[in-house]
């Protein structure tokens, strides 16, 4: 009886394995797109679904492969982009969702991409400008494009029947004043802020895109390669956020807000005040339209301690948004409907949609949109610069990077420890973050080292960067500390 | 006349195999398709998830590189692993008495010859099981809002608080708040088991505890407790078992804020395998092993302190 179980058990297992292996294939096997039939496009672009959709129509026209196309929330496609892969059943197009420096890289050299059907060349000056080795094209091919110009977080939105126009605040302490004002003359039914304290990579982002606005590097010192977690700059964003906090400015429930549940509540009247990017607009045109429509929306600068220097906001050169997947039988197909992607037309429909401004940023002028946007989209191209990049200079930084084990609390998630009553002392927390940061990245380069991967700390170091500066492609070369 | 002892002859192993009564092969048969479901949605996952844990893998590329003890060794030292687990076992601390008890003390209610509308309030109870998780993750943060939610707006009105209280993003209240919705969203199921268990004990008990003058109270400590202890212990199981499946309701109430306060494993795992901006997949499923054995481990202690118990 027990060898008869033994024996029994044993075919099962291995039964289980088989039904398992063939479910997997099977499932890769129904979902590999048949060639010819159609171009599968999977992205988070909501607000641009009707705008493609026009472009995908005509693309259909001239090849007669129709787009399937599948909305994601940004998150959500994380995870299917993930599970898509390993089931060998990834979209022909994706949008590029995945965060962390010197991604794309890492996503390339595990085979994500295939590249386009395209030659450098062959594609419109604006967009051959914006290539760059490592990003959007490898070992000189054209794996993808930038369609949107640089940008940041850090506008201040605000609600015109709180805010009047000689009240707009340009500062830390003007925007206090103002907060607590609002918040005490409305009995608390409108608070001064509302903070997606819960939404951490966008906080992260603004802390960066403010501590730049007082004159920071941002979250690494470029002269000496340091992070920059516990600098002075960083102290005086926090203690703005910290400040409005206990001032009790802020909408309470901010607490656990994610960015677009703090621009409902913002848009509703609960909050006078919101730090957000140029599609804040975008987003209330389509969600809240009798706000857009009565014209109660107004936006201003980043907020500063001194308004009267010139600031700059740093952000990489662009990189690409969509991407050609390795498994796509319908590469062709899939470069004809992104080529769409690249003329004027497509640009004054990106500005019109008023998301991210377009890769052309002349557009918005030939465009019909709000001013608060032509005013955000001219605030970007006065007041924004290229940072240098590690991983431009040297692509095996990426490594490090991916090597790199996460640290928490993150700045972001300090500032939400701090908000919710589960950290006094913020400051301790941030220098605590700054040494973590600097030990990881020591081990993360050691280690690295030690598998012959060619890099140092010296890839962090650029003696050639002055702050107020862009740093372009020239200055690359010679940019090494010896 | 003395009787001869009956001769009782024990069979043999072997014969067993032989006896056409046995239905043993058929047993087999009909269990096979549940067996082999169970393995491949269950047994085989939980193996793959044992593999991947000994593996460096970030999710972006098609396997991992074995590296050994590595992941746990990390695991062991990483502090917010640790806060998971504490929150988990707290939560369950919070959950699943409140559920248990608050289903048995309504079963009761209603199952009284005094509680009118029985069929009614069942209904109302049960509503929220049959709601989706996500959705009522989503309509609680509105009720608990601190501006405007209900909650405070009640609370503020019977002088209970001088200020209002952002229960779900207040580090202290969070996950005692966040075991309160999980509770009143899933009693109705145990009060479904509670009402069936009591409907089970005969009447004929209670009438001749009433003839020989037992009290409420003594019916209620003499006959239903004892008797439903057997189907207690089943609840109890069903309602820890259920209490684990917190992920979709735990993520839109709070998504483990603030603060890591509310991270219980499921979402320390979620962070790790999806979220990430470098995705872990090998880490997290570490995690999830190790507390599969710490589970398995209870599991034990229980068993072996139960059967040293009913050797007694």
């Amino acid at each position: 009886m027990k060898k008869t179980f033994v024996i029994a058990l044993v075919l099962l297992l291995a039964c289980t394995f088989v039904f398992a292996q063939g479910a997997d294939e099977a499932a890769s096997a129904a979902k590999a797109p048949a060639k010819g039939d159609k171009v599968e496009w999977w992205d988070h672009f909501l607000p641009l679904a009707q705008l493609h959709r026009a472009i995908w129509d005509q693309s259909e026209k001239e090849t007669g492969i129709p787009v399937e196309y599948t909305q994601y929330d940004p998150a959500k496609q994380t995870e299917a982009l993930m599970l898509a892969f390993r089931t060998k059943s990834l979209p022909d197009v994706f949008s590029q969702v995945f965060s962390g420096v010197g991604i794309e890289a890492t996503l390339k050299s595990e085979g994500w991409f295939s590249p386009m059907a395209v030659n450098k060349s062959e594609l419109p000056r604006i967009v051959q400008d914006s290539l760059f080795e490592g990003y959007t094209l490898f070992d000189g091919k054209v794996y993808s494009f930038p369609t949107y110009s640089i940008n940041h977080n850090a506008p201040l939105w605000y609600l015109t029947k709180y805010v009047s126009e000689n009240e707009v605040p340009r500062t830390f302490a003007e925007a206090r004043a103002l907060g607590r004002k609002i918040t005490r003359e409305s009995n608390k039914k409108t608070y001064g802020f509302v903070v997606p304290y819960a939404f951490i990579g966008r906080m992260d982002a603004t802390i960066e895109d403010m501590m730049n606005a007082l004159g920071s590097d941002g979250y690494i010192n470029w002269t000496t390669g340091e992070y920059n977690y516990a600098s002075e700059e960083i102290f005086k964003v926090f203690e703005f956020f910290t400040g409005i906090w206990d001032d009790g400015s802020v909408l309470p429930a901010s607490v656990n807000l994610v960015m677009r549940a703090a621009r409902e509540r913002w848009a509703a009247g609960d909050g006078a005040m919101l730090i957000d990017g140029s599609w804040n607009i975008g987003v209330v045109k389509s969600n809240f339209p009798t706000l857009y429509n009565n014209g109660s929306v107004g936006v201003t600068d980043p907020l500063r301690e001194d308004d009267s220097k010139p600031y700059k906001v740093y952000k990489n050169p662009p990189t690409g948004v969509f991407y050609i997947s390795s498994n796509s039988d319908n590469v062709d197909e899939a470069t004809n409907a992104l080529l769409k992607l690249m003329g004027d037309d497509y640009y004054i429909g990106l500005a019109e949609a008023q998301d991210q401004p377009p890769l052309d940023v002349s557009a918005v002028a030939k465009a019909s949109v709000d001013p608060t946007y032509v005013e955000v989209c001219d605030m970007f191209g006065r007041t924004m610069a290229y940072k240098p990049s590690p991983v431009l200079r040297n692509v095996e930084v990426a490594k490090v990077s991916a090597e790199m084990k996460e640290i928490h609390p993150t700045p972001a998630e300090i500032l939400q420890g701090y908000v919710s009553g589960s950290i006094k002392d913020w400051k301790s927390e941030l220098i605590k973050y700054n040494n973590a940061m600097t030990k990881e990245r020591e081990r993360a380069i050691a280690k690295c080292q030690k598998e012959g991967i060619n890099v140092s700390m010296n890839d962090w170091i650029f003696t050639n960067y002055k702050y107020g500066e862009s740093y372009l492609t020239n200055l690359y070369a010679g940019s090494y500390r010896k | 006349m003395a009787c001869a002892p009956a001769t009782i002859r024990v069979p043999e192993n072997n014969e067993m195999r032989t006896n056409k009564r046995t239905p043993l092969g058929w047993i087999w048969l009909f269990l096979l398709p549940t067996v082999i479901l169970y393995s491949i949605y269950t047994l085989y996952p939980i193996i793959t998830t044992v593999r991947y844990s000994f593996m460096n893998w970030s999710g972006f590329s098609l396997s991992g590189k074995f590296v050994g003890l590595d992941n746990y060794r990390e695991l062991f030292q990483d502090d917010l692993f640790w806060n998971a687990v504490k929150n988990t076992f707290l939560y369950l601390t919070y959950a699943v008495p409140g559920r248990f008890l608050l289903s048995f003390l309504l079963a009761l209610i209603l199952t009284a010859k005094f509680t009118p509308a029985k069929a009614v309030f069942r209904t109302m109870i049960f509503i929220p099981v049959v709601t989706t998780g996500a959705i009522i993750g989503t309509i609680m943060t509105m009720i608990f809002d601190p501006g405007n939610g209900p909650v405070n707006l009640i609370l503020s009105k019977l002088h209970l608080i001088d200020d209002s209280v952002f229960f779900l993003g207040n580090g202290m209240t969070a996950l005692a708040t966040s075991s309160i919705i999980w509770i009143w969203k899933w009693t109705g199921t145990s009060l479904i088991y509670w009402i069936a268990s009591l409907q089970s004990i005969p009447h004929e008990l209670y009438e001749a505890a009433t003839i020989d003058g037992a009290g409420v109270w003594g019916k209620f400590k003499a006959i239903t407790v004892p008797l439903l202890v057997p189907y207690g212990i089943i609840i109890f199981v069903l309602t820890l078992s259920d209490a684990m499946k917190v992920f979709d309701l735990m993520l839109t109430l709070t998504g483990g804020g603030p603060f890591f306060k509310t991270e219980v494993i499921e979402l320390f795992i979620y962070r790790h395998a999806f979220t990430s901006s470098v995705p872990r997949v090998g880490y997290a499923s570490t995690a999830a092993t190790i507390f599969g054995l710490i589970f398995v481990a209870i599991t034990l202690v229980q068993a072996i302190w139960k059967r040293r118990k009913g050797g007694r």
